[in-house]
């Protein structure tokens, strides 16, 4: 009766005869460049408080200023 | 000359101006190729203007787009970093503005011929077009917060994988044989795609570079047997299907 090799840890008996596997290489399009690590940045605010008159009068304050809260 | 308004006559309006969104993306851990994208947060509501950079930066000149995009807005008070993530999950709008989301926590589950497979471990949501903080600023019982509530009932912590390079929508068959750069993913088996959509169009959506398609299902790598099962859900209908 045929004793089967030894066989590495992890392998598997009798598929020694396929060759490995070759995968597709990752996306290679012109230009294209796989991203994996993102930052995202906020350009801050801008806060903007009129001054509105309660009576008829037709006069606005204005002032802006960052805001730089949480 | 403007006279003096006695502040009992006064009320007050208040405006805020959010203006950009960048999101700077890299082959990490090289770190050597750079790109950008825009995201205009004045536009209306509705409305979802994103740019992309067609360059492609190095570290030197990325660090330098930063900076004069800080000083450009340096008067409005610069910018600011806002959190780092690992990948963009789509955008999604309710009855107000849009929303993204992002990974923020990965891990990996498996490898395969070199290519990672991950697992969601943390999302986020950020609003486009007011807070970036969604729900500080809703009213807790308008059916803005409802239906981002109903959204945010989705786990995406729970059962969804991508990879960057590997076409997990595809068999292992399929990748070996044809050729994904041209036939595409299976749209079937992108659990996001209409998020994507939203935002990179409607028939190249999951393919843009930015794009990250997320599946559901469950995948698993023993260490003696190289194993994958996926279950997979497309639009309430489901798939089983094993690599």
């Amino acid at each position: 009766m045929p004793v089967p090799e030894d066989t590495l840890p992890g392998s598997l008996p009798g598929l020694s005869e396929f060759s490995a596997f070759k995968f597709p290489p990752p996306p290679a399009r012109p230009g294209h460049v796989v991203l994996n690590r993102f930052v995202l940045y906020e350009t801050k605010t801008v806060s903007t408080q009129y001054n509105k008159p309660t009576t008829a009068s037709p006069l606005f304050r204005a002032i802006s200023y960052p805001d730089n809260g949480p | 000359m403007v006279p003096d308004l006695a502040p009992s006559s006064l009320s007050f309006l208040r405006f805020a101006l959010k203006k950009r969104f960048f999101i700077v993306g890299t082959n990490a851990p090289a770190g050597t190729r750079f790109r950008v994208l825009k995201i205009d947060r004045t536009t209306a509501p509705s409305e979802l203007s994103i740019t992309e950079d067609e360059a492609v930066y190095s570290k030197a000149e990325v660090d330098d787009l930063l900076e004069m995009i800080a000083n450009g807005n340096r008067s409005t008070g610069g910018m600011r970093e806002i959190t780092k993530f690992y990948g963009i999950v789509g955008f999604v709008r309710f009855t107000e503005g849009y929303y993204i989301t992002l990974i923020t926590k990965r891990s990996p589950v498996a490898l395969i011929g070199g290519h990672y497979i991950f697992h969601i471990d943390a999302t986020s949501s950020i609003s486009i077009h007011s807070s970036t903080t969604p729900t500080s600023k809703l009213d807790k019982n308008s059916d803005e917060a409802r239906y981002l509530q109903m959204f945010q009932m989705v786990d995406l912590t729970k059962n969804f994988y991508f990879s960057y390079s590997y076409d997990i929508t595809r068999t292992l068959q399929w990748n070996m044989t044809r050729n994904p750069q041209v036939e595409g993913r299976n749209r079937m088996f992108v659990w996001n795609q209409y998020l994507l959509e939203n935002a990179f169009g409607a028939q190249t959506g999951i393919e843009n570079q930015w794009a990250l398609p997320i599946m559901y299902g469950f995948v698993d790598q023993s260490s003696r047997y190289h194993h994958m099962c996926e279950v997979m859900c497309y639009r309430g209908y489901c798939k089983f299907r094993c690599l």
